[in-house]
C-alpha cells in the first residue's frame, strides 16, 4: 500500500547507494534492487562512496544507502561517520560479514538505520530497503514542500 | 805454710818446755867425740842423743822433738849438707849447729845459707859448744812459745772459720782493694765458685755490670772519708752467678780495721724465693686491682650493717652514672638510684638474704641522665676466722642489653609464630628422619585431623605424594638444599578431591647448624579450577578472533551464493542462470579455500611432537589469519625475513606466540600503522622482532604484562592470559623475550629461540632449572 502511494512520487521507487568491495557481493543485490525497481549507485569502498554522493546533483536523490564495514581506503565505519554527520537525512543500513555486537551497538548510536549481518536473504534485505526509501521520501516530500 | 809442721811440733812434745831436759842431738860418726861431748852437755843439764848416721838423724828428727841439733858434716852415709837440708825441712825452727873438722868458708857460707844455727870446727872449745848450744836452745824455746801464742790464735780462727763455713748465708771478706780474701761454703754455692777461684780477685765480679762502677765508687769514699752508705746497713742488690745468670741477693756489709788494713765482710742472702712471693702476691693484688677495676661488672664490698662501703670497683660509674665516691660517703646511695618500683624489694633483700648468700636480684636503675639500666646484682658473705661474717662482697652486673636481646627474641618469636599461624599456607618442617618437627595450624587443620598432632609423624604418612616426589622429597630430606637453591622442588597432591600444590625450602637452624626441610602447602583447589576455566577462556578467545575472521571471510561469499541463487529461482533465461550458477560456484570454491586454510592455521600440529617450524613462514600465515579479523585496518605490513635455521618446536605454541603478539601489535595501531616482522639469525639463535607503530605501552605496565591475568582491556575484551601464555611457551623453549616500547612511537618484542638440535637438551635444561623464574632484564628492556 505503501508502496503504492509512493510510486508515484517523482515516477520512480527510490535511490539506493550500495557500498561494498566485493562484486559477487554487490551483483545480485544490485539485479534485484533494480528488478525491485529502484535506482543503484555503486562504490566499492568508502572513499567512493563518499566522491559519488558529494559529486551527484542533489545529494538528496540518494534515499538510502546499503554500507559494508570492512574495505579498503575509508571503511565502513569512517564513511558511515561522514554520512551520518554531512547528510544526517539520508538513512544508512549497514551490511557485514561481522557479526560484532558491540560494533552493531555503535553504529546504531551513530542513527544508522538497520545491522544487517551476511548472509541476509533478499526478503530481509527488501523490507529494511524498503522502509528506510519511504521514510527518507517522506521527509523528502516534507522538506519539499 | 809453716803452720802445719809448727803444730805437729806442738802436739808431739809440749813437754818440752815444761822443766823436762832438753833433748840434743848428735850426729857424728866419731864415737869417742859423740861420748866426750856427751859427757860435756849432758853435764850442762841436756839430755843427749846421739848417731852415727846421717839418715839415723833425720829418723830420729821426725820422732823426737829435739832442742838442738850438733851435725858433723862429713859422715858415712850421707853428705852433711843433705842432712842440714833435710832437718832444717822437717822443722825450720830446730837449731842445727854444724860441727865440721875441715873448716873451709865454702862449707861455712853453704851451711849456713841451708839454715845451720852456726858453724863450729873441730877440735871445738867446749865452753864454745855450750854458749852456742845455750842460744840455739833458746833460740829454739822461743820459737816453741810463738808457736804457742800463735796456735791458740790459729785455733779461734779455726771456731770462727767452722762458723763462716757452716753459715746457711754467704759470708765473703774483701780488703780495702775491694779483693776478695775469705769465701765461705755457702758463697761457693750461692755463686757457683770455688774459693780458689775468687780468693784475691775483685768483688766486682760477684755483681751485675750495672753496679759495678757504683762499687768502685762507694769504696773510694770509704777509704777516703771513712763513710759508707752502706755499712751497717742491709740493702737488697742483684748477684752475678758464676752462669751469668743474675738472682736477687740481700746485703749487710761491715767493716774493721787491723794493722794490715781495712777489711769489709758482707753477709749475703738469697732472696729468690722471697722475691718470688713477694712478687706473687703484688701480682695476686694486681690481678684482683686489675680485675676489679677492668671488668665491665660492679665489684663491691660493704660491712654485714650495710652502713659503710668498703670497695666498689669503678665500673658503678658507667653502670650508675654516679660517682664512686658518693657510694663512700654514703653507702646506701646505690639504692636511690633503683627505679622507686623495684627499690622496696631490693632494700629489703640487700638486708635479708646478702647474709644468707642467696642474694640474687634483677633491678633496674635509674642514671642522672633519665635512662634506665637493667642490673643483675648478686651477693655473699665472707667470714672471718671464727667463722662470724665480716664482710659482704657482691657483683653487679650491667644486663640492660642481654634483657632487650631477650625482648627483640621473643617478640621475634611471637612474630614468627604469629606470622605462622596466620599463613593462608600450611607450613611443615621436616627432619631427616622425615619426621614433622613443626606444623602450623593450619597444616593442622588440613592434615591434623583426626589427633594426635601432626608433630613426630613421618611425612610420607601425611601427605599422599605420588612415587617421583616421594622420590624427591625423601632425596631432599637426606641432603636437604643450600639457602640459595635456584630452583626449590615443588609439586601437587590430592587429598579428598582437593587439590595441594607444595613447594620444599631449605631451613638452617642456628649458625652453620643442621639443615632441614620445610614445606609450604597451599590448598589450590579453587584456584586451579578458576585457572582452568580461565585458560579455557583464553583459548576461547583467541579462537573467536580467528572465528570472526573467518565469518567475514564466508559470509561474504555465502552472501554472494544466497543473492545468486534467489535470482536464479526467479530467473527463466537459462544463459542468466547459467552466469549466476558459475558465481555462485566462484563464490563456493572461496568459501571452501578460507575452511580450508583456517583449520589448517588452527588444527594442532602432529599431536605432541616437535618439528623444525620455519619461523618466517608461522609470522606469515599469523598475519594472514589476523588479516581477516575485524582489527586489521589499514594496517601496512612489512616483513624482513632473512635466511635463519628453523626451531625445534610444536607448531602449534609457536603459532599461538604469534597469533597473540601480532594481533596485539594490530589492536595497538586502532586499524592504521606499520607492522613490522623480522627475522634473522643471530648467533645461536634465532631472533623475531614483532614491531608496531602503535600507541606503545606504558611503563609502570611493562613489569607486569607478562602477569598472568593482568590486563588493560575491559572487561571481557582479554583473558590478561595472553602474555603469560607466550612467555611460558618461550621459556619452555629456553628462548628469551624482551619487549622496547616508548609511549606514542610504538613497541617491539624481541623472541629469542635457540636452533639447532645440539642446543636443546641444554636448553631444555636451563629451562628446568630456572622454573619459570623470570629476568627482569629480559622482560623488560624498557
Amino acid at each position: 500500500m505503501k508502496l503504492h502511494r509512493q510510486q508515484g512520487v517523482n515516477g520512480r521507487m527510490g535511490r539506493v547507494l550500495l557500498v561494498d568491495d566485493e562484486e559477487h557481493v554487490r551483483k545480485p543485490i544490485r539485479l534485484s534492487l533494480v528488478k525491485a525497481g529502484y535506482e543503484v549507485v555503486e562504490a566499492t569502498d568508502g572513499e567512493e562512496a563518499i566522491r559519488t554522493i558529494r559529486a551527484a546533483d542533489n545529494p538528496l536523490m540518494v534515499d538510502t544507502i546499503i554500507c559494508d564495514i570492512r574495505m579498503p581506503n575509508i571503511d565502513g565505519t569512517e564513511a558511515i561517520a561522514y554520512f551520518r554527520s554531512q547528510f544526517p537525512t539520508v538513512p544508512v543500513v549497514v551490511l557485514t560479514g561481522y557479526p560484532d555486537v558491540d560494533l552493531a551497538v555503535s553504529l546504531m548510536k551513530h542513527g544508522v538505520t538497520d545491522y544487517l549481518v551476511k548472509p541476509v536473504s533478499w526478503e530481509e534485505l527488501l523490507i529494511v530497503v524498503q522502509r528506510s526509501v519511504d521514510n527518507h521520501v517522506i521527509l523528502k516530500d516534507q522538506f519539499v514542500a | 805454710m809453716g803452720k802445719r809442721g809448727q803444730r805437729k811440733v806442738a802436739t808431739a812434745g809440749p813437754s818440752a818446755l815444761g822443766g823436762t831436759p832438753t833433748q840434743v842431738l848428735i850426729v857424728d860418726d866419731d864415737l869417742d867425740l859423740c861420748e866426750a861431748l856427751g859427757d860435756l852437755l849432758e853435764h850442762e843439764g841436756y839430755r843427749v842423743h846421739a848417731v852415727g848416721q846421717g839418715a839415723e838423724a833425720i829418723q830420729q828428727a821426725k820422732h823426737v822433738m829435739y832442742g838442738a841439733v850438733l851435725l858433723d858434716l862429713r859422715l858415712p852415709d850421707l853428705d852433711g849438707q843433705a842432712v842440714l837440708k833435710a832437718l832444717t825441712e822437717l822443722d825450720p825452727t830446730l837449731p842445727v849447729i854444724v860441727l865440721t873438722g875441715f873448716p873451709t868458708t865454702e862449707n861455712t857460707v853453704r851451711s849456713l845459707v841451708k839454715g845451720a844455727f852456726a858453724c863450729l870446727t873441730k877440735p871445738y872449745n867446749p865452753d864454745v859448744v855450750k854458749a852456742t848450744l845455750r842460744r840455739a836452745v833458746a833460740v829454739k824455746r822461743l820459737a816453741v812459745k810463738a808457736e804457742r801464742v800463735e796456735s791458740a790464735l790459729s785455733e779461734s780462727e779455726e771456731r770462727f772459720r767452722s762458723l763462716v763455713e757452716s753459715a746457711t748465708d754467704a759470708i765473703v771478706v774483701a780488703d780495702d782493694k775491694g779483693h776478695i780474701v775469705s769465701w765461705n761454703n755457702a758463697a761457693q754455692s750461692l755463686f757457683a765458685y770455688s774459693a780458689d777461684e775468687v780468693i784475691g780477685k775483685p768483688l766486682t765480679m760477684l755483681m751485675p755490670l750495672r753496679y759495678r762502677e757504683a762499687h768502685q765508687r762507694g769504696l773510694e769514699r770509704v777509704s777516703a772519708t771513712g763513710e759508707s752508705r752502706v755499712i751497717g746497713k742491709t740493702v737488697e742488690l742483684h748477684g752475678l752467678r758464676r752462669d751469668g745468670a743474675e738472682f736477687p741477693l740481700e746485703l749487710s756489709l761491715a767493716t774493721w780495721k787491723t794493722k794490715g788494713g781495712t777489711f769489709y765482710s758482707g753477709i749475703i742472702r738469697d732472696i729468690t724465693e722471697r722475691k718470688r712471693a713477694e712478687e706473687a702476691l703484688r701480682e695476686s693484688q694486681d690481678r684482683f686491682r686489675q680485675l676489679a677495676e677492668n671488668i665491665r661488672e660492679v665489684f663491691w664490698m660493704t660491712d654485714p650493717q650495710k652502713d659503710r662501703m668498703l670497695y666498689v670497683s669503678p665500673a658503678y660509674e658507667e653502670i650508675w652514672g654516679r660517682a664512686t665516691d658518693s657510694l663512700y660517703e654514703s653507702p646506701r646511695s646505690w639504692l636511690d638510684a633503683i627505679h622507686t618500683g623495684d627499690r622496696a624489694r631490693v632494700l629489703d633483700a640487700a638486708l635479708t638474704k646478702q647474709v644468707a648468700g642467696d642474694y640474687d636480684e634483677e633491678y633496674r636503675v635509674v642514671r642522672p641522665d633519665g635512662t634506665i639500666r637493667w642490673i643483675h646484682d648478686r651477693a655473699f658473705p665472707i667470714h672471718d676466722e671464727s667463722g662470724t661474717i665480716y664482710r659482704i662482697a657482691g657483683i653487679a652486673e650491667d644486663i640492660t642489653e642481654r634483657k632487650q636481646a631477650q625482648a627483640a627474641l621473643r617478640d621475634a618469636y611471637q612474630k614468627t609464630k604469629t606470622i605462622l599461624a596466620s599463613l593462608p599456607g600450611a607450613i611443615l618442617i621436616v627432619n631427616d628422619q622425615q619426621e614433622v618437627v613443626y606444623a602450623n595450624s593450619l597444616a593442622e587443620h588440613y592434615f591434623g585431623s583426626p589427633p594426635p598432632s601432626l608433630v613426630g609423624r613421618s611425612v610420607f604418612d601425611i601427605l599422599p605424594l605420588s612415587e617421583s616426589r616421594r622420590f624427591t622429597l625423601s632425596a631432599n630430606l637426606r641432603s636437604p638444599m643450600s639457602d640459595r637453591a635456584k630452583h626449590l622442588p615443588e609439586g601437587e597432591f590430592e587429598i579428598q578431591k582437593r587439590v595441594y600444590w607444595y613447594r620444599l625450602f631449605p631451613v638452617t637452624l642456628g649458625t652453620g647448624g643442621r639443615r632441614q626441610t620445610g614445606l609450604v602447602i597451599q590448598d589450590i583447589t579453587e584456584q586451579k579450577l578458576l585457572q582452568d576455566q580461565l585458560i579455557q577462556a583464553e583459548k576461547l578467545a583467541s579462537l573467536g578472533t580467528l572465528v570472526s575472521g573467518m565469518a567475514h571471510e564466508i559470509n561474504n561469499p555465502v552472501q554472494g551464493i544466497l543473492g545468486m541463487a534467489e535470482l536464479i529461482l526467479q530467473e527463466h533465461d537459462p544463459v542468466i542462470i547459467r552466469e549466476y550458477a558459475q558465481d555462485i560456484v566462484r563464490c563456493a570454491q572461496h568459501t571452501a579455500t578460507v575452511v580450508r586454510d583456517f583449520v589448517s592455521y588452527a588444527r594442532p600440529a602432529s599431536s605432541g611432537g616437535e618439528d623444525d617450524v620455519c619461523l618466517s613462514e608461522r609470522l606469515a600465515e599469523a598475519v594472514k589469519m589476523i588479516r581477516l579479523g575485524p582489527d586489521f585496518g589499514h594496517v601496512e605490513v612489512v616483513t624482513e625475513f632473512q635466511a635463519a635455521p628453523p626451531v625445534c618446536a610444536r607448531r602449534g605454541e609457536i603459532d599461538q606466540v604469534f597469533l597473540n603478539l601480532i594481533s596485539n601489535a594490530v589492536q595497538a595501531m586502532r586499524g592504521s600503522g606499520r607492522l613490522t616482522l623480522a627475522t634473522r639469525r643471530l648467533g645461536d639463535t634465532v631472533a623475531v622482532q614483532i614491531s608496531d607503530t602503535g600507541g606503545g605501552i606504558p611503563k609502570v605496565h611493562l613489569t607486569r604484562m607478562f602477569d598472568p591475568f593482568f590486563t588493560t582491556k575491559a572487561p571481557g575484551r582479554g583473558t590478561g592470559l595472553g602474555l603469560s601464555l607466550v612467555y611460558k611457551i618461550v621459556t619452555k623453549y629456553g628462548g628469551t623475550i624482551s619487549v622496547d616500547s616508548e609511549e606514542g612511537k610504538g613497541t617491539t618484542f624481541t623472541i629469542r629461540f635457540p636452533t639447532g638440535e645440539h642446543h636443546k637438551e641444554e636448553f631444555h635444561e636451563i629451562a628446568q632449572a630456572t622454573g619459570g623464574e623470570r629476568e627482569n632484564g629480559t622482560r623488560s628492556a624498557g
